[in-house]
């Protein structure tokens, strides 16, 4: 038997980094059933590619950096996973390697790894394919095309030129074209609410993300409900903005954060000809987050002076 | 986060085995430590006064058993220092010194009379803060609500559950005094609601006063927490001490040791503490005497069974705020809430991954990476422990906020 002194708390929640890890890869299991449901064949491809590949690229900046093997952490997995959810099903694979060597190598590692990235690796990694193959990277196809003989190449219902016209019941369910995992709002809905129950999605970015969506879509007289469906909106909200590293840590710059970033999404998507404009206002706020957290301390060292009033004579 | 309370709290208390040597801590009290009055090789008796109160901030030790005093020297302390104590020899016949009871109702007592009485006594605050109790009821300004603290929201500890369950009287007595002196419009007494039983007892008692309200809390740690129960039940935010906002807070044990001090003369010689974890057999609550070492409390460790152990933390207190102890003949002094048998287990710390949960769960509105980090607000923490726990990447807050803490402090009063 031998004594140990350590310095309190004695226990500790069993949930760690890679548990919560885990646990956003596992709500992300019906958004990805949804978009292989719908997109047959070519969305598991790319969903088993861009993890396995995430995964390959995490040991060998590992081995390259002389660390411990941290694949087993999960955010290498998540990150694959996440970067495959908002890729075109029919993208050639080669390219879902090439975007996960950028997110993993670039993005996370030279940055210094998890917990120092500036940028959502996912996110930037599916820009950057965005901006190397704009063509092959707005390919589309129809969901259940897989059947058709030929695969017909559609728009998103957000590009301006669409001239589909697609019900807010078909975006709620995901029966649209659009990316592996973006289409399903119900799937994604279903995730997202099981990682609030378990504690690990807080509520402040999402929800001031959504409610300035909402309100700005009113105010220009669009149907709200639309854009709120559309496009990737709720995956960006629950999934991509919430990414612990790169969104502020401080309660009121998490507000600003989602109320920012739902102006400038709903900008972008008025006044702008980019569809997708999402994956670039997150990760251009993700710059912006140390500013935020710098007024969010601000903030939050201000109303604590307020609600805890200095009592004068003590 | 597993409250470990069903193993011990609804099990009657028992009495301690009694050792033959017992050390008392000249300093089991905020303040300066008191002034031993004894000599060495002086028989004492139960309950004698060993060593009294020195300074303004100061408390009387009385010794729990009778026998010989055998030395006053440095001796291991909870704290992991070593402090000057008084070493007493049990004879184990507890001889008693003659204890004044004290009948009149407390009503129509003197507050001076019973002031006295508490502070002969020697009692401190037995939620581990230790604070003289004379001291604290001798307020600078008038108090509009007294708080009684019975959440007792440290995991595995239900000293205090016992207590409100065996000792409704005592508490009661304490909590009459205590309105008595401080004249309070409203008493409020916050018990955690998974004591289900301390609440149905405690609720009877109430009955009997009109503006003394019994109001069950939820189960969630700190709810204890002086400032967490006072905003609680008065819905008063307070910064540092609850006196602020014109509230006292007593711990439920403290006003049983009040009302025995009160009705039978007696001091603070004993006090009932939990003895659990999850390296021990058995788990029950237990009245010991003070000065009585970690040691004889916890037979499982000795010589002969100890290799079987594997490594261990000891603590003084519960899981979250407890302190780890070196030595097993580390005595039990006036604020040992429980002592802890559990395994030692080391977290790696990893980066931070900015996950805000410390944020979120800091019942005091402190940013604890921040406070930790770059030292801002590391004054408001309370130590209660929580972001610590939750950290997924294990980083040590509480210990680095501490740290800054003292630099704060010594940066303020250069020498
Ligand atoms: S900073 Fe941590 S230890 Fe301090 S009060 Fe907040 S949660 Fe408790
Ligand atoms: S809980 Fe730990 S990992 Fe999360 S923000 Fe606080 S210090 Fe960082």
């Amino acid at each position: 038997m031998r004594l140990f002194v350590a310095a309190s708390p004695h226990s500790r929640n069993p949930q760690d980094v890679s548990s919560i890890m885990l646990h956003v890869i596992l709500a992300l299991v019906p958004t990805s059933l949804m978009g292989i449901f719908f997109f047959g064949i070519p969305a598991l491809s790319v969903i088993i590619t861009s993890v396995l590949s995430a995964l390959a690229f995490e040991v060998g900046v590992n081995t390259l950096r002389h660390q411990k093997l941290t694949i087993f952490d999960g955010s290498a997995a998540l990150t694959g996973l996440l970067l495959a959810l908002t890729l075109p099903p029919i993208i050639p694979l080669w390219m879902v390697v090439l975007g996960n060597g950028f997110s993993i190598i670039v993005v996370k590692h030279l940055f210094g790894g998890l917990g120092h990235n500036i940028f959502n690796p996912a996110l930037s990694g599916r820009l950057f394919l965005s901006v190397a193959y704009p063509v092959a990277m707005t390919s589309w196809i129809k969901p259940h095309a897989l059947l058709d003989p030929v695969y017909i190449s559609t728009a998103t219902p957000l590009a301006k030129e669409a001239t589909l016209i697609v019900s807010n019941w078909q975006l709620f369910w995901g029966n649209v074209g659009g990316s592996v995992g973006e289409t399903s709002a119900f799937a994604i809905l279903l995730g997202a609410i099981w990682l609030f129950k378990k504690g690990i999605l807080d509520w402040k970015i999402p929800g001031s993300f959504l409610a300035t969506v909402f309100f700005m879509a009113l105010l220009f007289g669009q149907d709200p409900l639309f854009h709120l469906l559309a496009g990737g909106t709720l995956l960006g909200a629950f999934f991509m903005m919430t990414d612990y590293v790169t969104s502020p840590l401080t309660k009121m710059g998490r507000l600003l954060y989602g109320i920012t970033l739902g102006v400038l999404v709903m900008s972008v998507r008025l006044f702008s000809h980019m569809p997708e404009g999402l994956a670039f206002c997150i990760v251009l706020m993700n710059g912006v987050v140390p500013l935020l957290d710098k007024a969010g301390i601000a903030l939050h060292v201000h109303v604590y002076a307020l609600i805890f009033k200095e009592h004068q004579d003590t | 986060m597993n409250n470990h309370k069903k193993i011990t709290g609804l099990l009657p208390t028992r009495e301690a085995p009694a050792p033959h040597e017992l050390v008392f801590p000249l300093l089991q009290h905020t303040g300066t430590p008191a002034l031993p009055i004894i000599n060495v090789g002086d028989a004492v008796k139960v309950g004698q006064l060993i060593a009294k109160a020195s300074g303004n901030v100061s408390a009387n030790i009385h010794s729990s058993v009778s026998g010989l005093v055998t030395a006053i020297d440095l001796a291991p302390f909870s704290s992991g220092i070593e402090v000057m104590s008084i070493r007493i020899e049990n004879d184990h016949k507890y001889y008693k010194v003659p204890m004044a009871t004290h009948t009149r109702p407390i009503k129509e007592t003197p507050k001076e009379f019973l002031l006295q009485r508490i502070e002969d006594a020697g009692i401190v605050g037995l939620g581990g803060k230790m604070i003289p109790t004379h001291i604290k009821l001798r307020p600078n300004k008038p108090i509009a609500e007294l708080v009684i603290n019975g959440a007792e929201c440290e995991p595995y500890l239900s000293a205090d559950h016992r207590v409100m369950v065996e000792m409704t009287k005592a508490v009661f007595t304490g909590i009459e005094v205590a309105m008595r002196i401080l004249e309070p419009q409203t008493v409020f007494i916050g018990i955690e609601d998974h004591m289900i039983d301390a609440m149905i007892t405690m609720r009877n008692y109430a009955l009997k006063y009109k503006n003394v309200k019994v109001i069950p809390l939820p189960s969630i740690y700190p709810q204890g927490a002086e400032r967490v129960l006072v905003r609680e039940l008065t819905q008063k935010r307070v910064r540092r001490s609850p006196l602020e906002a014109g509230v006292i807070a007593l711990n439920v044990s403290t006003c049983a040791a009040i009302g025995q001090a009160v009705t039978n003369g007696m001091p603070l010689i004993s006090r009932v503490i939990t003895l659990s974890g999850t390296q021990l057999e058995k788990s029950y609550n237990y009245r010991v005497r003070l000065g009585t070492p970690i040691k004889t409390l916890l037979p499982e460790l000795s010589a002969d069974r100890a290799s079987k152990l594997g490594d261990l933390r000891i603590l003084m207190g519960g899981p979250m705020m407890g302190l780890a102890q070196h030595s097993l003949d580390v005595p039990i002094i006036k604020g040992t809430t429980g002592v802890l048998v559990l395994e030692h287990t080391v977290y790696e710390t990893q980066m931070c991954i900015r996950c805000g949960r410390c944020i979120d769960y800091c019942p005091v509105f402190v940013m604890p990476i921040m406070a930790a980090q770059q030292g801002i607000q590391a004054s408001e923490c309370m130590e209660c422990g929580l972001c610590s726990y939750h950290c997924p990447s294990r980083i040590p807050l509480v210990e680095k906020i501490r740290l800054n803490k003292i630099k704060q402090q010594m940066r303020q009063q250069p020498q």
